[in-house]
């Protein structure tokens, strides 16, 4: 496959290649056919259809030969054990009167002796319904194929549906093409991220051919009370602590809390960046308890702060362990602090800002809690 | 230019009995391979004749476009076994048995039979696109 475009050589590319509707309607199907028993069932009915193909053949003195493979079936009018070059040399004529015998009866085969014949998922066992025009006190024939529109094996509508509610999306297998506009399906499914958090995924499909797809988090409040919370993915730090990507950016999440409060990320040299938001991509790169510490892709550490919450203290570590640079700027600090009067930091010293956000984080002061103030709180629904 | 070598009829053949569609080159018919489906013989004979030259033999494991007619077992063995010798790729035609007879395709019915069968590049169609026009292709990193 590395020789294919765009690793290698040959020019594999089309306008529709990896067509975004096409593709997610066959997400959608292969998710509908990856279901457990899928298979089986298809290939029951499949093999039932065929059986009775061949029974009624046989009732009828017709020399008939047919196989099936999951979904996919075929017949011949030929002994059973027929030979490929037999099959080939087939009675045509026989089955082109067979052909427009069943589609007077409300049939459609595929209109050539060389097609194979598919069987649509949504297709169920039609049920004798020729009551109409039997007369009264004569049996109902026996038919194994059921003969009349109504009765053959048709897509389920969305009247004769209703067990299949809960279901992705109607895989549409050849015959059930038609079954395109006639079916449409919405679908929820919750997990548990944590036994405080969960997840809802909800889909809507119409007839396969796509739909929308929606995914809510909510943390639960009560018991059963769960509060829908606005994200758009949810990364689970530790068993209490979850970290809530949304429109407002990353914000944490506490068991308990309905209302996840938004990271800051603060120099650490003391001058606060109000509006940058700490893009933590992972446990590993969150420092959660007591305080929350931050290095970012350069290695410079951040106090990380949150609202609402006592504040760290992060302007003044313990007296002795501000870096000492000898006289150098290493990484020379931001204006902003050097002008605002601050030493300047060598954020490189990574052990000895990890020692002083040990002790010297402790104590809230006013003054972070005027900046933390201005964060705003997650939206409610 | 590498000779294919197919096993493989499309409605063309079984409906008309062109070895082809019209409208397809010479040039590109003289570099195929016709061969009777399921004939081990015939497959093994060609690969004798021009199995040096051959680059690929394409099969389709259950052919839809005449019918319904299985691939033999020994068939598909022997067309692994005999493009494997010859330095050539076995194709699986899976447009239409893909995802339809199992979810593996139809290579993974045959791989029940026959230990460590796989073929090297496998086409889909139909099915994984949901009923949108959609033609994967797939081969191992091999």
């Amino acid at each position: 496959m590395e020789q294919l475009a765009p690793l290698g050589p040959v020019y594999q590319a089309g306008t529709l290649s990896g067509n975004p509707i096409a593709t997610a309607c066959g997400l959608a199907t292969l998710r509908e056919i990856a279901r457990p028993g899928y298979f089986d069932a298809l290939a029951a009915r499949t093999r039932a259809l065929v059986a009775g193909l061949l029974a009624a053949a046989e009732a009828a003195g017709v020399p008939m030969r047919g196989d099936s493979e999951g979904g996919m079936f075929g017949f011949f009018f030929a002994a059973p054990a027929a030979e490929v070059r037999e099959v080939m040399a087939t009675d045509s004529a026989r089955f082109n009167r067979f052909f427009h015998a069943m589609l007077e009866r409300g049939v459609y085969l595929a209109p050539a002796l060389y097609e194979a014949g598919f069987v649509s998922a949504c297709a169920r066992r039609g049920r004798d319904r020729g009551d109409a025009r039997r007369r009264p006190g004569k049996p109902a024939p026996r038919r194994l194929i059921p003969a009349g529109r109504r009765q053959t094996m048709r897509p389920r509508s969305p009247a004769c549906a209703s067990g299949l509610r809960r279901r992705a999306g109607c895989a549409l297998l050849s015959l059930a093409f038609a079954a395109a506009g006639s079916a449409c399906t919405y679908k929820t499914q919750d997990s548990e991220v944590l036994p405080w958090l969960k997840r809802t995924d909800s889909s809507t499909s119409f007839g396969g051919l796509g739909g929308s797809r929606k995914t809510v988090y909510s943390t639960r409040v009560l018991f059963f009370f769960w509060h829908e919370l606005d994200a758009w993915a949810i990364t689970v730090l530790d068993a209490d602590t979850v970290l809530v990507r949304g429109q407002h950016g990353e914000a944490l999440l506490r068991r308990g809390e309905t209302t996840p409060v938004r990271f800051r990320r603060l120099h650490a040299a003391g001058n606060a960046s109000i509006d940058v938001v700490v893009a933590a991509a992972g446990a590993d790169q969150v420092l959660l308890q007591p305080r929350h510490f931050f290095y970012d892709r350069k290695a410079q550490p951040y106090f990380v702060s949150i609202a609402a919450r006592a504040a760290p203290d992060f302007r003044s570590p313990r007296p002795g362990l501000r870096p000492d640079h000898g006289g150098r700027r290493p990484n020379a600090h931001p204006a902003s602090a050097v002008a605002a009067g601050r030493p300047p930091n060598d954020c490189s010293l990574k052990p000895l800002w990890e020692s002083a956000a040990g002790t010297a984080l402790l104590t809230p002061s006013s003054v972070e809690r005027e900046i933390y103030a201005g964060t705003s709180p997650v939206r409610r629904r | 230019m590498p000779t294919r070598c197919s096993s493989r009829p499309g409605s063309g053949l079984a409906t008309f009995g062109h070895p082809t569609s019209a409208g397809v080159p010479e040039a590109v018919v003289q570099h195929t391979l016709v061969l009777e489906y399921n004939n081990v013989a015939a497959l093994e004979e060609a690969f004798a004749r021009h199995g040096e030259s051959i680059a690929c033999a394409m099969v389709e494991p259950i052919a839809g476009n005449m019918n319904f007619v299985r691939a033999s077992v020994p068939s598909c063995s022997a067309c692994a076994s005999s493009a494997a010798r010859a330095g050539a790729l076995l194709v699986f035609d899976e447009v239409m048995t893909g995802f339809r007879v199992g979810l593996g395709g139809a290579q993974a019915l045959y791989a029940r039979s026959i230990p460590g069968f796989a073929p090297d590049l496998s086409v889909f169609g139909k099915v994984i696109g949901g009923g949108m026009p959609m033609a994967p292709s797939a081969a191992s990193a091999r």
